[in-house]
């Protein structure tokens, strides 16, 4: 038997149900729709990083709200990045840059706007903020 | 005078402990030996080598007042080590674990020790006066390796770090060592944590009481730093997300001030005013504000930026730090008044690095509190 059960270790619990994570990711898609149509993607960065679904064991939902949260970063233009990664506290720059490591992993096209992305929230957040995407077991 | 003093003793030290006059310094440079270094007209000489182990030795600890080494190795044995007749004779302690030990610990009375281990336990060892041996009984209650324990200066409550993500906190008391004392929770069941923390979300690498034993500071893999507070009951924690690469052990200067050490190769200070706050690098020339460390480009990504811009590939990876590699282990080396004024360090590079607080708070600019 192996020394290290993972199951046993990871006790991560807490959060929503499932459903309770929909309705949250509708919200979100809504808020970020309406703001990249306004040409105003800012404006729905803090919503769309607060509470990602890290609880739920459902792939779908992850990836359902990753979707959301890329296409706001990749709507954004390259002069706007510094400021709007400025504007985050600590919580929001570690989601944030959980979101662009799963972006680089992901889409193909977009890179080198992610990769400003990476640069910005590196500098604000520095190397820790790597760490914890490397680290955590709450993946989003 | 320079803020540090530096030692090449090994390739690589797993471990260091210093005896109670600091004329002796003990390493284990990464192999199944334990080396015993004194100060000969201004160099370190080996003076014994002691060899019971069979595999890395994982953790040294010296006790101050009785003078006796403690070690623990990757071969599932610690030894306690007595000096008698110009020699270090080593007695086996019964730990009856089927991993690893991974550090040890003498209680602060040196009536007993800690042990932690691969096998998800926590031995608390104790002399037995009519078999003349150390026996040990088990804490388990850990879903992991525990890396690091601390002993809380009343010599009851044990603080354990494990890489199943928490902290735990132990009655450690002992009948046969202890005698009659007052505990400070009450008859808790022995091995039934007191209290659990759930605040990393990585392996935690490291606990540390504060002098006092009025906080708890642990540091764990995803660059987090918490402290616990025992006035209340249960403690309050606050939790620190580090801008720099994980921290691997750590040092209370005062109760106010930590020293944090790891994978950045460098002493870096916490502060407790209103709140913990991450000061800076100890050993950086500073201006007084806050430092903004770790979103500068490490040499390793100065060596492939340059490869790439300029098409070099001279392979200059020496740092600026005064160690080269990770560090692995803190502990003080002088005190007064309340406060830690030397420290010692030794890492993966097989340096011991001496530092005198004054000089790093001067040159650093920052204030131990």
């Amino acid at each position: 038997m192996s020394n290290y059960d993972e199951e046993q270790v990871e006790t991560v619990v807490g959060g929503k149900s499932d459903a309770e994570y929909k309705n949250d990711i509708a919200a979100r898609e809504r808020e970020v729709t309406k703001a990249l149509n306004g040409g105003r993607p800012q404006d729905a960065l803090p919503f769309a990083l607060s509470d990602p679904p890290v609880y739920t064991k459902t792939a779908a939902i992850k990836d359902a709200n990753a979707d959301i949260v890329i296409k706001l970063l990749i709507g954004f233009k390259e002069k706007d990045i510094d400021a709007a990664v400025d504007s985050l506290d600590s919580d929001q720059l570690d989601v944030l840059m959980k979101y662009i490591y799963r972006a680089l992993g992901t889409t193909t096209e977009t890179s080198s706007l992610l990769f400003k992305w990476h640069e910005s929230t590196l500098k604000k957040g520095g190397l820790g903020a790597i760490m914890r995407v490397i680290s955590e077991k709450k993946t989003v | 005078m320079s803020a540090f003093e530096i030692e090449h003793l090994a390739t690589c030290i797993t471990a260091h402990a210093w005896n109670a006059d600091r004329s002796r310094v003990a390493i284990c440079p990464n192999n199944n030996e334990v080396h015993i270094f004194a100060k000969k007209d201004n160099s370190w000489v080996v003076e014994h080598v002691l060899t019971e182990h069979d595999q890395v030795v994982t953790s040294i600890d010296w006790a101050p007042k009785t003078n006796r080494i403690l070690t623990a190795s990757q071969d599932r044995n610690a030894y306690v080590w007595t000096f008698a007749a110009g020699q270090w004779k080593p007695v086996l302690v019964l730990l009856r674990i089927n991993r690893a030990a991974t550090h040890v610990k003498w209680s602060p009375q040196e009536n007993k020790f800690a042990v932690a281990s691969g096998a998800k336990l926590v031995c608390i060892c104790f002399f037995e006066e009519e078999h003349d041996w150390w026996a040990s009984t088990h804490i388990r209650k850990h879903k992991s390796t525990v890396l690091k324990v601390d002993w809380h200066p009343n010599n009851l409550l044990l603080a354990t770090a494990s890489s199943d993500f928490k902290v735990r906190v132990f009655d450690a008391f002992i009948k046969k060592a202890d005698g009659r004392v007052t505990r400070p929770y009450g008859e808790i069941p022995f091995g039934d944590p007191i209290f659990e923390f759930d605040q990393c979300a990585s392996w935690v690498h490291a606990c540390k009481w504060s002098p006092s034993g009025n906080t708890l500071a642990f540091a764990s893999h995803d660059s987090n730093l918490a402290v616990a507070n025992f006035s209340s009951n249960p403690p309050t924690v606050e939790k620190i997300k580090l801008r720099t690469l994980p921290l691997c052990d750590l040092l209370y200067l005062t109760e106010n001030s930590i020293v944090g050490v790891g994978y950045d190769c460098t002493p870096v200070l916490i502060t407790n005013s209103n709140g913990w706050t991450y000061q800076g690098e100890l050993d950086k020339p500073g201006t007084g504000a806050a430092a903004t460390s770790g979103a500068e480009p490490t040499n390793a990504r100065k060596l492939f930026q340059n490869k790439v811009d300029l098409g070099d590939t001279k392979t200059d990876t020496k740092l600026s730090t005064a160690h080269q590699n990770c560090i692995t282990t803190i502990v003080p080396t002088k005190s007064a008044g309340g406060l830690v004024s030397d420290f010692s360090t030794s890492g993966l590079d097989g340096n011991v690095v001496q530092w005198h607080t004054k000089v790093l708070e001067t040159k650093s600019k920052l204030k131990v509190i």
